[in-house]
């Protein structure tokens, strides 16, 4: 990924991010990852204290981050399928949006949701993650979420889809064997969140939501 | 609930849906078809809702009751 900057406090991010399986949009987690790398390279030396990013609607195509102080406008994030927001420790705000292109992604690759859907145990509503730690770390929390939603309400329209994140800063630190989710709410079988969970500390929340493809 | 409270617990749902406190919408908008909410964060609002306001809300009620209806949804919150 391409990380440049057109201002002060602006920057942009080229990300190459594939199509995953047989999917015709781009993997929230492919986004979530390029919309982190973005936020920790404008934040530079500063901590962050909160990050938020929201999936509103499919991504269907290949695109640039922008990143930016302050708040985007409202016109911008309406028209953008990733919104970013983002607090340092110093109480800096960085807000951001994905600026898609009318051109599909060019690659395609493999994805690990078989490997941690089978690496994934079901106790009551919580799911935890027993496999190894080849996976990264938010794939392992977004594929445990999904197997417990499906887990807890597997009937319904469309799929299960990721739509927000929410963490006190970045998620990567720690050991990947101690993440677990828990079902906080639920409305329906239309939506959920739930808290990640990394050992007994509580580092954020997540949102699915049903959606036809 | 009071009307104010409603009131609150839908501006703070939505502020925590779309990230953004400056939103502009009034009694008679629907948050979906007004795209103040798309179609992934209408269902964020709705958990957000359910948590500030404390009131379990039905996937049922939503359709029923037209709740991305501000008007609709506030009412609906002082039952």
């Amino acid at each position: 990924m391409q990380i440049g900057r057109d201002g002060d406090w602006s920057w942009w991010a080229a990300a190459d991010i594939p199509y995953r399986g047989n999917r015709t949009y781009l993997h929230g987690t492919d986004l979530y990852t390029a919309a982190t790398a973005i936020v920790t390279h404008a934040a530079g030396a500063r901590a962050l204290a909160r990050l938020d990013v929201r999936f509103p609607r499919f991504t269907r195509n290949a695109g640039t981050f922008r990143l930016t102080s302050g708040e985007t406008d409202r016109a911008t994030l309406q028209k953008s399928p990733v919104r970013i927001q983002a607090v340092t420790g110093d109480g800096v705000t960085l807000s951001g949006w994905y600026d898609e292109s009318d051109e599909p992604a060019r690659l395609r690759s493999e994805n690990f949701e078989t490997a941690i859907v089978a690496a994934t145990q079901i106790e009551g509503d919580t799911a935890r993650y027993a496999g190894d730690q080849g996976p990264p770390t938010i794939e392992i929390i977004v594929f445990l979420t999904k197997t417990l939603l499906l887990a807890q309400f597997p009937d319904g329209p469309g799929k299960w889809v990721f739509t927000a994140l929410r963490t006190d800063g970045v998620i990567c630190a720690g050991d990947p064997c101690d993440i677990n989710v828990t079902l906080i709410n639920a409305i329906g079988d239309r939506a959920a969140s739930c808290a990640v969970m990394c050992g007994d500390e509580a580092v954020g929340d997540i949102y699915f939501g049903r959606a036809e493809e | 609930m009071t009307k104010d409270e409603a009131t609150n617990a839908i501006r703070a749902a939505l502020a925590k849906a779309t990230g953004r406190t400056d939103l502009e919408y009034g009694d008679d908008t629907h948050l979906v078809e007004g795209e103040i909410l798309d179609s992934l964060d209408a269902s964020v609002f709705l958990l957000e809702l359910e948590k500030t306001s404390g009131t379990k809300i039905a996937d049922k009620d939503v359709e029923t009751y037209d709740l991305f209806r501000v008007s609709n949804l506030a009412d609906w919150l002082c039952k």
